[in-house]
């Protein structure tokens, strides 16, 4: 990945990371996880692992909002670096691949963060999942333009 | 040197979960981005009644759906904030309170979080009723047997607040044979997505 290339894409990281914490951007209250799903489908792109954990590192830093450990961020965390693996391993077309690490990164977000949360507000979780299903789809598509990823 | 490149970003990577660092810095830059104009400014006070309040600027929201959490631009160096201060959103309608005091920027727990809960009273008879915290706020635990009629104004009974702050009007009422209380849904008289500045209440 060409140094354009990898500053282009911490941009990005770092405008989701606005997007996610600014409050207009909800639907009807729900917010999408913008630098979840960017870094889902980023996942797909550097061959290099450094060069995916430095989004990651980036994306963290950047929804990182109170002191001390927050669960949310780990699950994020957790989910992406999983993904840079679990993407290209999984036995799906890619954008299927995509979806099912958004729906699952979602869930594993709130499993680490506060699983109570899944049952006493299912609407919220639910709403959440097809908004970040929707923008990760779009991102998957907007990146897919990209030159690399001529092999999808 | 890749590995060299991988270990520092793994070693930044634990440092961003469990510390918190460069955070201060961060938000004072979000503050920045979001309004130069009022970057680190001096505070401005107003007076309501006995009570001096203090005007701030909302600049981020917790980034995740479980929480309702914001971040204010005041902080202990540039005023006497301190943890519990009840935040308002004109000088006398209760919106959260502060939770955590950094130099540069402060924290506030908002009645919509999850993990929000506060006694209230309801309308001239003054119910009791517990506000709990969501999306769309909600009193429980009211009597059944008590005058409870939409549009009833809702406001504080909590000791960490001064008595009697407005929170909002009874919107929905929710009766059942199979619950033991009645449930209501509190009306607000602001939107909280177009909301930019707040009121700490300083004394």
């Amino acid at each position: 990945m060409g140094l354009v290339q990898l500053t282009g894409y911490s941009l990005l990281v770092v405008l989701a990371g606005f997007f996610q914490q600014w409050p207009l951007l909800a639907v009807n209250g729900i917010r999408a996880n913008f630098v979840m799903v960017l870094l889902i489908a980023l996942a797909f792109i550097p061959d290099k692992f450094y060069e995916y954990l430095w989004f990651v590192v980036l994306g963290l830093f950047i929804l990182k909002f109170q002191s001390g450990f927050d669960g949310a961020l780990l699950g994020v965390g957790l989910i992406t670096i999983a993904a840079f693996w679990l993407g290209r391993e999984m036995p799906w077309h890619w954008i299927v691949n995509n979806t099912a690490l958004v729906v699952a990164g979602t869930l594993v977000v709130y499993i680490l963060a506060k699983p109570s949360f899944i049952l006493s507000n299912w609407l919220v979780v639910l709403g959440e999942i097809i908004y970040n299903v929707i923008i990760g789809t779009l991102l998957f598509f907007a990146l897919a333009s990209d030159e690399r990823r001529s092999k999808f | 040197m890749r590995y060299i490149g991988l270990t520092l970003l793994a070693g930044l990577l634990i440092a961003i979960l469990f510390s918190n660092l460069f955070n201060g810095a961060k938000h004072a830059v979000f503050d920045f981005i979001s309004d130069p104009s009022f970057y680190d400014p001096a505070p401005i006070a107003k007076k309501v009644g006995t009570r001096h309040f203090v005007l701030t600027r909302l600049y981020s929201t917790y980034p995740f759906n479980y929480r309702n959490l914001i971040a204010i631009n005041l902080g202990s160096r540039s005023s006497s904030i301190k943890l519990g201060d009840p935040v308002t959103v004109d000088g006398q309608t209760l919106i959260g309170q502060v939770i955590e005091v950094n130099p540069n920027y402060s924290l506030v727990k908002t009645i919509f979080d999850s993990e929000w809960s506060l006694p209230v009273r309801i309308g001239d008879k003054a119910v009791d009723g517990l506000l709990i915290g969501r999306q769309e706020p909600m009193i429980t635990t009211i009597d059944k047997n008590q005058p409870v009629a939409v549009g009833d104004r809702v406001f504080s009974a909590g000791r960490e607040f001064p008595y009697g702050m407005k929170i909002g009007v009874i919107k929905e009422i929710y009766d059942s044979s199979t619950i033991a209380f009645i449930q209501a849904k509190v009306g607000l008289d602001y939107n909280f997505n177009q909301l930019r500045e707040l009121w700490v209440l300083s004394n």
